[in-house]
């Protein structure tokens, strides 16, 4: 016969209850007896008494709440031991036939409870798997990350649950089209003949970097300044000159994103005014500008670390100190390492010192999501296919900023990389590092710094 | 080759359109200047290799930049894994 567990609780007035249920706690064989007397005149129905669990006494409710001038249970709160007290019933933990369940509950001063199976709830926090001591992850790379676990990672519910979700701030992003379809794109500028804001494929670069926003920010908007054909120093000086222009005319956008920059660099001796050596370069400049307007310009390191260099990366490129090298070195913008969510660093993830201020990278954010690629996503595509490279972190981090914003307005582009890193968790050797700068950005983190 | 060249902001574009035939420049896809600074601008141009030697003492240039391509940062191409 199939056997079930229950909790069957019958009268016992114990004057001294504690005393003996601390005793009963203290043998097994003690409890068990103690059990079988309790249930003796139930023997009839085949109950066995388990010793998974001594005899709990149960109290009256008029002793729990304190009889007219006693405190009853409320006294426990001093810090002085108690009275005992008397016990109304007790339970007892047992097994008996399912075909008998019913007659045991029938019987008079037996209540038959369920002793139902419960779980642990799952407390390993995804942070727990997250080593702040770093690492490195290269090629196979670890499986990507779904959205809701970079967002657990990040801590963004705790801007959210205050009504924060990136809403009424706009972000710039400079890059391949987006595909407004999708994205909420509701601006930008594109030279007249070329592809307009918004009208690229979902399949494009720039769409994954939107998406990528949106992993904070689910309520930012996008501007969306395309480059014709590859970015280029020409194209991204047209376009920060765009986003300068808006800026002037309306204040926006609030932050802009640039997930692009170079994978060879020619040697200074043929071209010092290469804006990776020159750091008055026009388009150098132009960033300048920008950031001097108030807007916070984020910009990629680049994938040309040392450990798993991207294909294409040119040996001049790869290597600390090589590759974090133009516009992303710049002291003025924000420049954004890649880490996967168990916070080792990818090992394409560029290394600094900047070439123009050192301490770069700033910061890092998480990279490998399925964000616009992977099963399920707006560009489509199976396991193997998600967002990468420090293309993804930069957005990612925009997307923290823009957040930040929602919450706090008037935030300058320094008081916004102050606040990230505040609230950064610094991996590996205590402060700055050329791996991951002052290590990645957590939403709730800042979010609570800039409010404390 | 593509270049950058930074300008005063007052110089008479008709001049500047002779001058660049002169250096054998043209602007690249019909490219307007771009305002830089107080009293510069930056106008994108198609023109020899050697254009910084040929404007070297030329009152018009204040200096020509390369105007280099890039690459997107995400190491495998839009959505595919890291090669």
């Amino acid at each position: 016969m199939a056997k079930v567990k229950v909790l069957v609780e019958v009268e016992e007035s114990q004057p001294e209850a504690f005393a003996v249920s601390a005793s009963l706690m203290e043998s097994e064989d003690d409890a068990v007896r103690h059990g079988e007397k309790l249930l003796a005149k139930l023997a009839k129905l085949g109950l066995e008494v388990l010793d998974d669990v001594a005899p709990v006494p149960m109290f009256a409710p008029e002793v729990v709440a304190g009889a007219e001038d006693e405190e009853g249970f409320a006294a426990f709160a001093a810090e002085v031991e108690s009275d005992d007290a008397p016990s109304a019933t007790t339970v007892v933990s047992c097994e008996v036939d399912r075909s008998k369940l019913d007659k045991l509950a029938a019987q008079p001063g037996v209540t038959v409870w369920p002793n139902s199976e419960m779980a642990f709830f799952p407390d390993e926090h995804p942070f727990d798997l997250a080593r702040s001591s770093g690492g490195l992850d290269c090629r196979p790379y670890l499986a990507p990350s779904t959205i809701a676990q970079i967002r657990t990672m990040l801590g963004v519910e705790a801007v959210w649950n205050d009504g924060f979700r990136g809403q009424n701030v706009i972000v710039g992003v400079i890059d391949q089209g987006i595909d407004g379809t999708v994205y909420p794109v509701v601006g930008g500028f594109a030279r007249a003949g070329s592809r307009q804001p918004g009208t690229a494929s979902i399949q494009t670069h720039g769409s994954m970097s939107a998406a990528n926003v949106l992993v904070a920010a689910p309520a930012a908007r996008l501007y969306d300044y395309p480059f014709l054909g590859l970015p280029s120093s020409g194209g991204a000086l047209q376009m920060f000159q765009a986003i300068l222009d808006q800026r002037r005319r309306d204040g926006t956008p609030h932050v802009t994103n640039s997930s692009y920059g170079f994978t060879f660099v020619p040697p200074q001796s043929s071209q010092p005014n290469h804006e990776a050596w020159n750091v008055d370069h026009p388009v150098n400049r132009k960033v300048r500008e920008v950031v001097a307007s108030g807007a916070t310009a984020f910009f990629a390191a680049g994938n040309c670390g040392s450990d798993c260099p991207a294909q294409g990366c040119h040996a001049s490129a790869i290597g600390p100190g090589k590759s974090i090298v133009a516009s992303n070195s710049l002291a003025e913008v924000i420049t954004v390492a890649a880490v996967n969510r168990h916070h080792q660093r990818l090992g394409y993830s560029a290394q600094g010192p900047g070439r123009f201020a050192e301490e770069k990278p700033d910061v890092a954010a998480y990279s490998h999501v399925y964000a616009n690629f992977g099963p399920g996503r707006p560009a489509g595509g199976d396991e193997s296919r998600f967002d990468s490279g420090t293309s993804t972190a930069c957005p990612i981090a925009a997307g923290v900023a823009a957040l930040l914003l929602s919450a706090v307005p008037d935030l300058t582009p320094e008081q916004v990389r102050t606040a990230l890193i505040a609230g950064a968790i610094d991996l590996g050797q205590p402060g700055w590092d050329a791996e991951t700068g002052h290590g990645v950005i957590n939403a709730a983190a800042s979010y609570n710094l800039m409010r404390s | 080759m593509r270049w950058l060249l930074t300008l005063r902001r007052d110089v008479d574009r008709q001049d500047l359109d002779a001058r660049l035939a002169d250096w054998g420049c043209r602007p690249s896809d019909d490219a307007e200047p771009i305002p830089l600074g107080e009293d510069e601008q930056v106008l994108a141009v198609e023109g020899p290799d050697d254009l910084p030697d040929r404007t070297r003492d030329e009152e018009l240039v204040r200096e020509v930049f390369p105007d280099s391509e890039m690459s997107y940062f995400d190491p495998g191409g839009s959505g595919r894994p890291p090669g």
